[in-house]
């Protein structure tokens, strides 16, 4: 972030709402398989199992659901769309972030073939020293929906951005 | 979910005997550059410090660490390991109190707290503790709130 930020003006961002992010491309049977790569979750609902289609299809693993509205690194036409975390955009005068808290409530299955959107709202932000420098507790609540409007997951989110090893909490 | 009979359900936390105590099975994943560089691709997550060890140094980390997705998925591995097809993640809370430093191998375990019938005695909520721990400690812990539907048996002749 650049100098010269009018460092109150971060105050006025508490229940600031961004914009609503819709998924680029819906869930898949890849992009689930990749996901469940990294946790070697072996979980046959996630997959085109029998266990699965009993159920009404292949589900996507709830935590999945930050990475199904993840903006791609490149697209064909050139729109970049924000960052899905509202609290990396609030006008403050630091250069690092740390993730220290998620709440995740899960309020109904996401299957393959969903496509999801979220809105973010700021709920908090509290200025705080801590060992690794001087910064701010930013606090959001996402909430993501499927394309049938269902309310599929709430996500509250605490991000420490902060200026390594600096001294005095500014706010 | 609905709750369908089905005769090929993996083992499920429904059949055995869940109590207050009951320890979920220990998860083991050695945090390799290659896991982070999978995780960072698996999950859409490409922020450096998660598998550049300078970019996490200027941030002030001593190297690259796991991001949150990555914890939240073990955790989230860590129940289905236990629960089975028939349990399901209501709630996941999870607090980051160390980083899981890249070179590290991560151990997730998990204790049962508390166990809720529904009025209808279709489901359990199991109220579930854990922790993420690599060589440095106590990296990260988490309560988790698992739906667990209990299932008609069929007879497969």
């Amino acid at each position: 972030m650049s100098g010269g930020v009018a460092y109150e003006s971060w105050r006025s961002w508490i229940g600031k709402r961004g914009p609503v992010l819709v998924a680029r491309y819906p869930v898949s049977a890849a992009s689930v398989a990749y996901f469940c790569e990294f946790t070697e979750d072996g979980n046959p609902l996630y997959y085109d199992t029998p266990d699965a289609r009993a159920r009404g299809g292949p589900l996507a693993p709830p935590t999945f659901v930050a990475t199904a509205v993840r903006t791609p690194t490149f697209v064909s036409d050139g729109v970049a769309a924000p960052h899905q975390l509202l609290a990396v955009t609030v006008p403050l005068d630091i250069t690092a972030r740390i993730n220290v808290r998620v709440d995740q409530e899960f309020l109904q299955p996401v299957r393959h073939g969903d496509l999801l959107r979220c809105q973010s709202e700021i709920t908090d932000i509290v200025p705080k020293r801590t060992k690794l420098g001087s910064g701010y507790f930013i606090t959001e609540e996402i909430r993501y929906w499927n394309q049938r409007e269902e309310l599929v997951a709430v996500v509250t989110n605490t991000v420490f951005s902060y200026r390594p090893g600096t001294d005095g909490g500014r706010g | 979910m609905a709750a369908v009979a089905d005769p090929v359900s993996t083992p499920s936390a429904a059949s055995r005997e869940i109590r207050a105590g009951s320890r979920l099975p220990v998860v083991t994943m050695p945090v390799t550059l290659q896991k982070l560089v999978i995780s960072a691709g698996g999950q859409r997550d490409f922020n450096p410090i998660h598998y550049d060890a300078e970019a996490a140094q200027a941030a002030g980390m001593r190297t690259a660490f796991a991001n949150t997705f990555f914890q939240q998925g073990l955790l989230n591995r860590a129940v289905n390991d236990w629960a089975g097809t028939s349990g399901h993640l209501r709630r996941l809370a999870l607090s980051m109190r160390a980083p899981i430093y890249l070179g590290s191998t991560l151990v997730v375990s998990g204790m049962v707290t508390g166990v809720h019938s529904t009025a209808e005695g279709a489901a359990d909520e199991i109220e579930v503790v854990l922790e993420l721990a690599t060589e440095d400690g106590v990296c990260s812990e988490a309560t988790a709130t698992v739906v667990i539907v209990h299932r008609e048996t069929r007879t497969v002749n």
